[in-house]
């Protein structure tokens, strides 16, 4: 056992595998004993034990290598001889760095700043592409996708054909007879209104299967999950319970340890809290767009409950865990045999697939672009710093030349100068790790919602990318200035070694030059093309006058609307109080808003189109939407043709319909469809008006056929109330609460915002991947244009005696500094005609993310090289001004 | 065969110090003259190597209870380190010759 004076056991086994002799155990042992108890004497333990370790590693090294190196194998003792010398030139390299303050610093600046980056850009690749999931075996746990065939005529108006949604008996069947799935799972969301004291708040609402925790792996942090008996079929038998997120825990009710058994109102209904589920929980809906995963609390599968949830009903997303060695393939062929040709489960496209593939899928391409781009930028920083390095080189050879003269041999030197690159790039890691954290930050808070976002952050893997980076970096930038230094050692004697090496290097720092700016043009470009693309993707007309108009959402329970009297009652009711708001210039309900609602797509029969008896997917689909009076006029949406939705379309008169133009003209491309019958959910209605098309989701994505019935004559119970306003549309959002508020006080108003706000939202993927893009491309040009003024102003130093020698013989000071520029305007123009080349090709690759822009489109390009010609005049206009500066008289002295 | 800088002080510290000269003690005597750090490791793969070209001698013996049991390794320089150390001296002095001028230049 250790005594308070006695020294680390383990660091006296380290040093006893060294010592081998009894003089040399005793002897050095003994010794370092008797010093640590005379430092115990003054000095803490922890100051003592750490002198102590430090001595046994040393005398490790020393006793064991030494020995080695008396030993007769050549191969060892040169590794040794060489791994000590490492040390050495480590030493050496940071006197020589700490010596040269400023070009240290801006090669490690500019490296930081490229490394910085590409760290900060893996770290976000690693985080969403390449981080498991957060669940027990990840690797096990796969999707079930199956299209129900009645939906394969809804795949073009955004049924997804990849990802069929399930229904329940599909689920049951599996869970009871599979025997190479380990669990099987089903899941929803949706919006529920919760009331536990104060006001009442819509929450995104998990609905599960008893087996998804199980699936998933997950333990709850309190509590339980639900139970087998709490999974119904029917509402009447459905369990009043729910488990709660660790977020809607601290907010609603103060991480109260006493939780359980406490009450919380879902959609009316009380539930009990029965269970707390572990932070950072999340479960996504891979068909919901965007889809975050977090869920404020969780309720049983009722398969029965609420509307649209009925026995052919497809709302449910499964997830499975396949047992231990089943492969994907051998699951997929059960599954087939289990549930294809079922009479009530006429599934279509089944897939199974990997969990981790599908979340990330689509997120692979953009984010590895941004990757490279960074990568491009590493690399012109490394050019930068190989100039530096060039320059650094010519300065020092004559150091280099005595050295050699000495009797130092090419390959020491050579290892000696690649040490000072690495140290250069284990420094430029450093700070990159530190803009990488503060990157890493930046790019997640203004980040688009990407999936898996909460996973990105700097860990080890980043950390040890940074390093690796820099190492790779200083082996790149320092080879080639390290290899011309010491090219010539002993192979011209004819010739001075330092014009040799002095014009190779000149060579080599324009090469390097007029390759930053070609890669400088191919992220400029790129950029040019991203900006461009913005901005006419944010031009387009989305179909309707987007100006002052503001929205929010209510959802109206169907436990206290029951009867379609008291729904139309309160829009009636609804409409009079919101056309009473001052500043409102005009108003409406609908039961969904372009830009902020899911699509509700629904299969309709056309007299003259499509026969009664037509398979579900053979008849017409478009989009459904019910609407107010005046809603076409307050959207500003063109009437082409008869008339919108008026007053008198109330629930006795005949039924009315309002197609698009794109519906009108895909389905009476030879005749007028006004009065024309269109027939869906067993009723018929009549056209009566033609408006002009809208965007629904994205202003990239095509029109889609819509038509709009009468919220009177058709009632629904998600409505999104619109207003247009003299002012600021946000300034009438408090009064649009309190006249909901004022008919019905425990309703929630959600999702308030303008239509421009929810159209800049739906472009924040593109402005995202533009804004990226353009300041890469702008760091790029910054890091160019340092190395046009350095590689200018080294030109300059070099040729002052030339210099100074022509302008005594009668040259004119301006001509020469033509000279110089003309110089840089030649690697200029090779740059950006090598990069101009490498932009097209880029270009290809980055076509599929462009809108409205022709990947070649000409005025990026010339504007870009007009723009890099000018910026490399601009810096090297400065240091060639220095040529007028030179005295003649003071360079022939000299001589 | 010429001994290095850190060899001579070695054999220095071993003569000052007679028949006491160990391991702490050799460290003590050179910190203390010298007030450079000595670097505990180079000083023992020292004596085995001035012990293997034969001009120090080793003997263990008892040492205090703060070394665990362990004897301490004596040192003392032989004959042969003498003379070395001597040539070591000779060659010092003959080289500072006439640089006294030189010496007291720098001082001022």
């Amino acid at each position: 056992m250790r005594t308070p004076l006695s020294p680390p056991r383990l660091a006296e086994h380290l040093m006893l595998r060294a010592l081998r002799s009894p003089l040399q155990q005793n002897g050095v042992l003994g010794d370092l004993r008797e010093e640590y108890a005379r430092r115990r004497a003054r000095s803490n333990r922890l100051s003592c034990d750490f002198w102590f370790w430090r001595q046994a590693v040393f005398v490790y090294w020393q006793f064991r290598f030494e020995e080695r190196i008396k030993s007769h194998n050549r191969w060892q003792s040169a590794f040794v001889l060489c791994f000590t010398d490492v040390g050495h030139d480590i030493r050496f390299a940071a006197r020589t760095l700490y010596k040269r303050p400023l070009f240290t610093a801006v090669a490690v600046l500019t490296l930081g700043l490229g490394i910085g980056a590409a760290t900060a850009m893996f770290s976000v690749v690693q985080g969403v592409l390449i981080r498991p999931l957060s669940y027990a075996a990840p690797g096990e746990l796969v999707n079930i996708w199956g299209v129900h065939e009645e939906w394969r005529g809804m795949v073009e108006h955004g049924v997804n054909w990849d990802r069929g949604r399930f229904n329940y008996e599909a689920y049951v069947r599996l869970r009871d007879e599979s025997a190479l799935f380990q669990e099987v799972a089903i899941h929803d969301v949706r919006e529920v209104t919760v009331t536990e004291g104060g006001e009442p708040d819509r929450v995104a609402a998990g609905m599960a299967s008893i087996s998804l925790l199980s699936t998933l792996g997950v333990q709850p942090a309190l509590g339980r999950w639900f139970l087998p008996g709490e999974e119904a079929t029917v509402q009447a038998e459905a369990a009043a319970v729910t488990v709660i997120s660790d977020e809607f825990w601290r907010t609603r009710f103060a991480t109260d340890p006493d939780v359980l058994g406490k009450n919380v109102v879902v959609d009316g209904v009380a539930r009990t809290v029965i269970g707390v589920l572990p932070p950072g929980f999340r479960v996504r809906r891979l068909t919901v767009h965007r889809d975050a995963g977090k869920r404020s609390l969780w309720i049983p599968i009722c398969r029965s409950c609420g509307p649209g949830v009925n026995r052919t009903s497809h709302d449910w997303e499964a997830i499975a865990r396949l047992a231990p060695t089943t492969t994907a393939d051998a699951a997929l062929a059960e599954t087939r045999t289990l549930l294809v040709g079922r009479s009530y489960e006429r599934l279509e496209n089944l897939r199974i697939v990997s969990r981790k593939a599908d979340e990330t899928r689509g997120l692979g391409s953009p984010l590895v672009l941004l990757l490279v781009a960074t990568g491009l930028l590493l690399v012109i920083a490394c050019g930068n710093i190989a100039t530096l390095l060039l320059g650094e080189m010519n300065r020092r050879r004559q150091e280099l030349a005595t050295r050699v003269a000495l009797g130092a041999q090419r390959g020491r030197i050579l290892r000696q100068l690649l040490t000072e690159s690495l140290v250069v790039g284990v420094m430029g890691s450093v700070v990159g790790t530190l803009i990488a954290v503060v990157g890493t930050r930046i790019l997640t808070m203004i980040a688009p919602p990407i999936p898996r976002v909460d996973q990105v952050g700097v860990n080890v893997l980043v950390l040890c990318f940074a390093i690796g980076l820099g190492l790779l970096a200083g082996v790149s930038f320092g080879a080639l200035p390290a290899a011309i230094s010491t090219a010539t050692f002993g192979r011209s004697p004819s010739e001075p070694l330092t014009m040799i090496a002095s014009r190779r290097s000149r060579f080599f720092e324009r090469l390097l030059l007029s390759l930053e700016i070609a890669l400088c043009t191919v992220l400029l470009v790129s950029g040019g093309l991203f900006v461009r693309s913005l901005r006419v993707l944010l031009a387009v007309n989305p179909g309707f006058d987007t100006e002052n108009l503001a929205t929010v959402q209510i959802s109206v329970p169907s436990s206290t609307y029951r009867s379609t009297d008291s729904r139309v009652t309160f829009l009636n009711e609804l409409t009079g109080r919101l056309e009473a708001i001052p500043g409102v210039v005009a108003t409406s309900i609908a039961n969904g808003m372009p830009f902020s609602d899911p699509i509700l797509s629904q299969s309709v029969d056309i007299e003259g189109v499509n026969s009664e008896s037509a398979e579900a997917w053979d008849r017409p689909v478009a989009m459904r939407f019910h609407v107010m009076p005046g809603y076409f006029e307050t959207m500003g949406m063109p009437l082409l043709t008869g008339r919108t939705i008026e007053d008198t379309d109330g629930p006795a008169a005949p039924s009315v319909m309002v197609i698009s133009e794109s519906m009108a003209r895909r389905y009476w491309s030879d005749e007028s469809p006004i009065g024309a019958r269109v027939r869906f959910w067993n009723r018929d209605f009549t056209v009566v008006g033609i408006v002009g098309d809208v965007k629904r989701t994205a202003l990239d994505s095509d029109f889609e056929e819509t038509f709009y019935v009468s919220l009177t004559q058709v009632p629904r119970l998600e409505l999104s109330l619109v207003v247009r306003t003299a002012g600021d549309p946000l300034r009438v959002v408090p009064l649009l609460r309190q006249a909901v508020g004022e008919i019905d006080a425990n309703l929630p108003v959600t999702n308030a915002g303008t239509m421009s706000s929810f159209i800049e939202r739906s472009a924040s993927d593109f402005r995202y991947r533009t804004m990226l893009m353009g300041v890469f491309g702008v760091f790029a040009a910054m890091i160019a244009t340092v190395g046009v003024f350095g590689v200018t102003a080294r030109a300059v130093a070099l040729r002052t005696r030339e210099l100074g020698v022509r302008i005594a013989l009668g040259a004119r000071q301006q001509s020469l500094t033509g000279l110089v520029l003309r110089s840089t305007v030649h690697d200029g123009l090779v740059g950006t005609s090598v990069g101009l080349l490498g932009a097209i090709a880029m270009s290809r690759l980055i076509s599929g993310f462009l809108f409205g822009v022709d990947s070649w489109d000409p005025l990026t390009y010339v504007t870009v090289a007009v723009l890099l010609m000018t910026t490399c005049l601009v810096a090297s206009y400065l240091p060639a001004r220095r040529i007028t500066r030179i005295d003649p008289v003071n360079v022939l002295r000299a001589e | 065969m010429a001994l290095g800088e850190f060899e001579q002080l070695v054999l220095l510290a071993i003569l000052h110090l007679g028949d006491d000269a160990y391991g702490v003690a050799i460290v003590d005597a050179i910190e203390e003259r010298t007030r450079r750090k000595v670097s505990r490791s180079s000083l023992y793969v020292t004596f085995d190597r001035l012990e293997a070209k034969g001009y120090l001698a080793s003997e263990l013996r008892a040492g205090d209870e703060s070394r665990g049991g362990k004897l301490r390794r004596y040192v003392t320089v032989t004959a042969q380190g003498m003379m070395e150390l001597s040539e070591s001296r000779t060659t010092l002095l003959e080289m500072w010759q006439g640089l006294e001028p030189v010496l007291e230049h720098f001082r001022k």
